[in-house]
Order: C-alpha cells, then structure tokens, then sequence
C-alpha cells in the first residue's frame, strides 16, 4: 500500500514535470448540427512526446485535429497550445507544423518551388539550407526540379511531409504521415521521427492505422472510436491491459461450410467469452491459452471440422488485438 | 524586407497557375489574340468609311438684324443668315487628301420636318441636324464671346451695341441613331465642323450629340478599328475565370489551409490575386495591341494611358470574381460561371457593337449613366475608343474614369465580403 501511494506520486510529480503543450477539455464537434464526429475528448500532449491517434475511418481524429489547429470551429469545449487560446495563435504560429492527412501542394510548381514558397510563407531566413537539409532527409533532392503533379503517391506524400516542417516547428500535427509509402520510405520516416522527437524536442501527434508504427514510435497512444477515447496509456499498458495474455488464432479453410463455420463458433462462444471472427480468422482471447487447446479440438471433433482447421496457433498479444477487442472493426489502411 | 518576398512568391505562385496551366493561358493570351486576329483578318478590306454620308438640315434660324452688321463687309460675318453658310460648309466639306465630300445634304423646309424624321428612321438618312431660330444670334455671340475684349472691333461696334451677350448659347439638334457606328461617325464629324465653323473659341453652340466624341482623324477608320479598343477590354474581361479559378482552387487544394497556418494574412493573399490579374492586363495590353498594329490599326503612343483604365478595370474583373468565388460551391462551378459571363458582359457593354444603353442616371456631375456602364467594362471601353481613336487623353474621359474606379470599389468590396464571410472563417 505504502509503495503504491509513493509510487503514484512519483508518476504524478514525473508528469508535472513534463510541460503541457497541447491540452483540451471536453473538445465537441458537430458538423452542421448533424454529424457528431468528437463528442468530448479530453487529453495532453506533453514536451517531447509522440502521441498516436489510433482509431476506425471516421472515428474523428482528423476534425481533433483540424479544431487544435484553428482550420475548423470546436462546438464545444475548450483547448489550449502552449497555453495560448486559439485567439492568441498569431505569437505561436511558427511553432505549429501541419501535415494534412489529404496531399496539399501547387502541382503546377516544382518540388523546389514548392517548398520555396511555403518557405517564404514562414518568412524563414536560413531558406535553401533548410530545404537542402529537408530533401536530403527525406531523398527529395534528386527529384527537385520536377512538378509535383508528375511524382508517384510516395514522393508526393514525402513533399507534404516536408512543407509542414520548413519552419522547424516544436509541434508537429502528421495526419496519417505514411498513407500510400512503401516500406523504404516508411522505414525513412520514422527514422526522421524518432531524430525530430528524441533529439530536436519537438513533441508530435500522429495519426496512422498502423499498428506497427504506433506500437513502435508512440511514447502514448489515445484510441479513438465514434469520436471518443475509448482508452489510453503507452503500447505497453495498452497491451497489459486491454490484451489478452495470450491469443489462440484458428485459420479455418474457406471451402468450410458457412453453417458448419457459423455452429462452431457458436459451440466456441459456449466455452470461452472473447472470441472475434474475420474473413477466416477465428481469435480466442484467453489467460492460458495452451490448457484450453485440448477443449477446441474436442469442439472441432465433435462436429467434424477438424480438416477444416488449416492452422491453429497461440501467440502473445499485440496492439492490433487490442485495437481489434476494444473496436471490434479491422483496421485498413 | 521578407513581407515583400513572401508577396512576391504568392504573385509569382498565382501568376505561374495560369501560364503553366494549358486552358487558363489559352483564355487570356491566346484567345484574346486570335479574336484579334480573326476581327483583323474579317475586316482588312472593308472600307474606310471614306464614301460621303447622306444627311438632312432643316433651318428655323430667323436671321439677325442687319443693321448690326452693316458695316462689315466680309464674307463671313455680312449676312443675315448664318446658317446658310453653314449648310454650305456642311455640304463642301471633303475627306482629307480626298476630292469625295463627307456629307451628301439634303435641305428640308420647315413643313417637311415629318418627312425629314420618317427618312432618318428608315436610316435612308444618317443624321438630322436642326439648326434653331437664334442660330445667327448664336454666332454673333460666339463673335462677342472671342473678340469682346479686342479695342478696334469694341469700337467700331460701338461697345457691341446690338449684339446678343457673349454668354448667349443655341441648342443645335443632332439627331440619329446611337447605336449605328455610322451615326457614331457621322455625328462625331458633324461636331467638328461645327466647332470650327464656330471657330471663335469656345464656342457658344452645344451640338447636342449623343455617344460622340472625337476629331476628324475618324474619317479614316475601319470596323476593325473601332472595334478593337472593345476587344482589349474583352481580354482583361475573360480574366474574370482567373481571379475565380485561383480562389476557389487554393480551398480546393487545400493549399489555403496551408497559407492560412502561415504568417499570410487575407489582406496579403487578396491582394496578390489581384496583382497577379494587373500584371496579367499589362501583358495583354501590349500583346493585343501589337497583333491590332499587324492588322493595320493605327499606332497611338496614347496606347500607354491605357494602362491606368486597366487597373481599375482589372480591379472590377477580378472583384467580380470574387462575387462569383463567393457565391458558388466548388472551383469548376465558379470556372463554369465566369466562362459563360465574361461574354454577354463584353457584349452588353458594346466591345463589339454599340448597343442601346438605357439611362439609369440621367445627370450626376453633368453626364448621364446608362444600365450596362454599371458593370464597369462600358466606361472602360469608350475610354480606350477615346484614347486609341479620337487621340483623347484621360482628362477627356475624366467621367469615365471615376465611374470606373467607383465601381472596381464597390465590386471588389462586395466580392471580397461575400469571399471572406464564405472561405476566410474557420467552418
Ligand atoms: N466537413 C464535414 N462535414 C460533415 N461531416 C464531416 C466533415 N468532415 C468530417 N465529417 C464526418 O465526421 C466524422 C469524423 O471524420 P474525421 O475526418 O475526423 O475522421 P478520421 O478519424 O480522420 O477518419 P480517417 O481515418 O478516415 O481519416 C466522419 O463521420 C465524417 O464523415
Ligand atoms: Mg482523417
């Protein structure tokens, strides 16, 4: 008990600690009286911190977003960047970064003309030695003198990236950042994450339906559904919490007859609470796991689907069972 | 030092959205040539309107007293009927370099007046003048009005005694149809030769003669010619789907989003729309005039005047196409809008032919307003007939012009209400 409270209060004093850069209160949007898309969100943003936003299509993170940025009016609630109130942005412009989830650049410019104007836009003085810097991190530099409207979706989504942060903001808003990259240039960016966020400071909030990358980049991850956080703490907690310790995943063979398949699953539904279905995949949340195998094959036996099974494993759980148990949608990208 | 270059790169941005975009740089720089072209090319060989015009005189004058004038003895001034020498002057007078006279006239009695307005409505005559009672008495006074302060002539008139004050005016009635070039022509002649028939200074006539102004250069001019100040104002007008298309593509884009993140405030981005269509204006200007010059227009310098009225006309172009951007839902709308309106407003305010043009305002300042100079491209267009026909300067058209630079203001007020309320507000 003793050691729980001091340990509590370590925590407590380790956060103060930590500036608030992004906070809101109670954040609500209605979009034209209609579409309830964030009905109360509340959450911080600390120095330094990547800050994930998982959740379905539609779920409202891109409008959280947009509200903390001054691009859409709140409905309700509050929020504040650095303290400021969205009415006193002008001092804290510069330190604010934006890549829209959407491509958002003159495709009639060049790469280079591109990043120059926006450049301009921020009025910054060391321009072509940011931008030199920016393209080679981002391996734009062989490709710039070429429009924008002629480069492939990756490169593109590589030039949106790069006219977000000409200004080295402190706070970067990325709004799915790796849309439409292959693994090279994923693996690129979050590298260039993980030097912005650890080495330069600057505190992110991210958006992706990657479980991977959140698992991997977010020091906390919110996740989000029906424009609410439905849970919240590091891919860690996450996984202690919301996971199952373990996960027996059946692969059952698609030429299964779908009433045979549909009786099973309600033989398993019998035996063990948290079960998901998808597409072929059957997932059985569970605490131990490897007992309980022996119950599945009698399940199995007793009606004759036994060569239907195709695999049958147990593994640990990740973030994507998690995300999975508490939205009860798959994610795609 | 850095304000500058930023506005300088949203400029050079939206200047480059239309010279790099195929459809956009054909509507204004190609098309507005190839008009020119085609105008140019249609109408090399129709005639200057060198052939004589019929017109029709009829004569109320009462004469003036002769022992007023008894005695001079020149032959101007020794008659009793001023408006015999006129009708005589009218009837002789020739083209430059040319043995073909400008006016064929037909003189009708008093009685025959019907007949006279009947001929001019059937346009078997081009114009009627009516010259009124007090015609002579008006010339007398024009005499008085130049030479009242001369010592011989204040004597040998005995101080003017008999002579009507030299602030004694006559209304002479031109008559025609407004909206035929030819009466254009015609009246505008008829004026002049008034002038200098009057020739005593200021004169004390009011030829009373609607749409006209000009010089006798105009005996020269060709359909082409007069109609290609109406086509540089159709130029600058097509702009009108530029300033819409650039505002409505940055909310498209998303690109305005972007610049509304950065230190680019409303004023700053509006205002560089609007530069970008003046610098556009500046290029078609010369462009336009240089392909008329191919086609045998006469070379004015007063062509360099004109980049004033297009300031401002480019100023109302682009103001109404913010009202459009205001408006309208999404880009290809507003394109769709602009498109179809840019032509019926060239052709409503007479770029290509006159057209009837009902008051609105019959007198503000001394002149009349009609509907269609409301939308700001007609008063532009007969400053730049003005400028590039008639050899006027801008103080010829000083009406004009402010009615042009109010107008531009209230458009570009309006449309930039109706554009911020929309698009410069967080939704
Ligand atoms: N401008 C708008 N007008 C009306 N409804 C909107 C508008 N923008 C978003 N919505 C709705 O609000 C909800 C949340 O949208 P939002 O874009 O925030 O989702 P998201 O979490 O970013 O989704 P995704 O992962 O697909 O990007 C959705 O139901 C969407 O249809
Ligand atoms: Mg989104």
């Amino acid at each position: 008990m003793v050691e729980e409270a001091v340990e509590a209060k370590n925590q407590a004093v380790n956060k103060s600690l930590k500036e608030i850069v992004v906070e809101t209160k109670n954040l609500e949007k209605i979009y034209d009286g209609k579409v309830h898309a964030v009905r109360g969100v509340n959450f911080e943003l600390f120095d330094g911190e990547v800050l994930g936003f998982l959740g379905p299509n539609g779920a409202g993170k891109t409008t959280t977003i947009s509200i903390l940025l001054g691009i859409i009016q709140k409905t309700k609630g509050d929020f504040s960047i650095y303290g400021k109130d969205i009415n006193d942005y002008k001092t804290i412009r510069e330190l604010i970064g934006y890549t829209p989830q959407e491509l958002v650049f003159y495709d009639f410019l060049t790469v280079q003309e591109n990043a120059e104007l926006f450049a301009d836009c921020y009025q910054i003085q060391n321009k072509k030695a940011r931008i030199n810097e920016l393209f080679d991190l981002f391996q734009l530099t062989e490709l710039k003198r070429r429009r924008a409207e002629k480069l492939s979706g990756g490169q593109k989504r590589r030039l949106n990236l790069v006219l977000g942060m000409l200004h080295s903001p402190k706070i970067l808003f990325l709004d799915e950042p790796s849309a439409g990259m292959d693994p090279q240039s994923r693996h690129i960016l979050w590298e260039n994450i993980e030097r912005l966020s650890k080495k330069e400071g600057i505190s992110i909030i991210l958006t992706t339906h990657l479980m991977e990358v959140a698992d991997r980049l977010c020091d906390r991850i919110l996740i989000i559904d029906y424009g609410k956080i439905i849970a919240q703490g590091t891919p860690d907690e996450l996984k202690t919490t919301y996971g199952a310790e373990e996960l027996i995943e059946l692969i059952m063979d698609e030429s299964l007859d779908a009433k045979l398949n549909d009786s099973f699953i309600v033989d398993l539904r019998k035996e063990f609470s948290k079960i998901t279905f998808h597409e072929n995949k059957i997932k059985i949340f569970t605490k131990n796991g490897a007992s309980l195998i022996p119950d599945i094959i009698e399940i199995a036996v007793k009606l004759d689907v036994t060569d239907y099974i195709k695999s049958l494993q147990l593994r640990g759980s990740t973030l994507e069972d998690v995300f999975i148990g508490l939205t009860g949608k798959a994610l795609r990208e | 030092m850095s304000k500058i270059k930023l506005f300088y790169s949203l400029l050079k941005t939206n200047i480059l959205s239309i010279t790099r975009n195929k459809t956009a740089f054909f509507f204004t720089i190609i098309f507005p040539l190839c008009f020119v072209g085609v105008f140019g090319f249609a109408f090399q060989w129709s005639d200057p309107i060198t052939s004589s015009k019929t017109i029709g005189i009829i004569s109320y004058d009462t004469g003036i007293d002769e022992s007023v004038i008894a005695f001079w003895n020149t032959s101007i001034v020794n008659q009793t009927f001023y408006s015999e020498e006129y009708i005589r002057v009218l009837d002789t007078v020739l083209f430059p370099e040319s043995n073909v006279t400008i006016f064929d006239v037909h003189v009708f009695n008093q009685s025959e007046h019907e007949d006279a307005q009947e001929l001019l409505e059937s346009r078997n005559i081009m114009a009627l003048v009516t010259l009124p009672e007090n015609f002579s008495t008006g010339v007398l006074a024009a005499f008085r009005s130049k030479f009242g302060d001369d010592p011989i002539l204040t004597a040998a008139t005995g101080n003017w005694s008999g002579y009507p004050s030299s602030d004694f005016k006559t209304v002479l009635l031109v008559e025609g149809d407004s909206t035929l070039q030819d009466f254009t022509v015609t009246g505008t002649i008829i004026d002049k030769i008034t002038q200098y028939f009057f020739n005593f200074g200021e004169s004390p006539v009011e030829g009373v003669i609607i749409d006209v102004y000009g010089s006798l250069l105009t005996s020269g001019f060709t359909v082409f010619d007069f109609v290609l100040p109406g086509l540089i104002v159709y130029a600058i007008l097509n702009n009108l789907g530029s300033t819409t298309d650039i505002a409505l593509s940055d909310i498209e884009r998303g690109t305005l989003k972007r610049l509304r993140l950065s230190k680019v405030t409303p004023p700053m981005y509006v205002f560089s729309i609007l530069a970008s269509q003046m610098v556009i204006a500046f290029i078609q200007i010369p462009i336009t005039f240089a392909t008329a010059l191919l086609f045998g227009f006469p070379f004015s310098i007063q062509i360099l005047y004109a980049f004033l009225p297009a300031i401002f006309l480019s100023l109302a172009t682009s103001g109404m196409g913010f009202i459009f951007a205001g408006v309208v839902r999404n880009a290809s709308a507003g394109r769709g809008l602009a498109a179809i309106t840019a032509t019926p407003i060239a052709l409503i305010s007479g770029a290509f032919f006159v057209i009837p043009n009902p008051t609105v305002i019959p007198n503000i300042l001394g002149n009349s307003v009609g509907l269609f100079d409301l939308l700001g491209a007609a008063p532009a267009i007969r400053i730049f007939r003005g400028l590039l026909l008639h050899g006027n300067t801008l103080s010829n058209h000083l009406f004009d012009l402010i009615l042009l630079i109010v107008l531009s203001a209230l458009f570009l007020a309006l449309g930039l209400f109706l554009y911020s309320r929309k698009h410069f507000k967080p939704e």
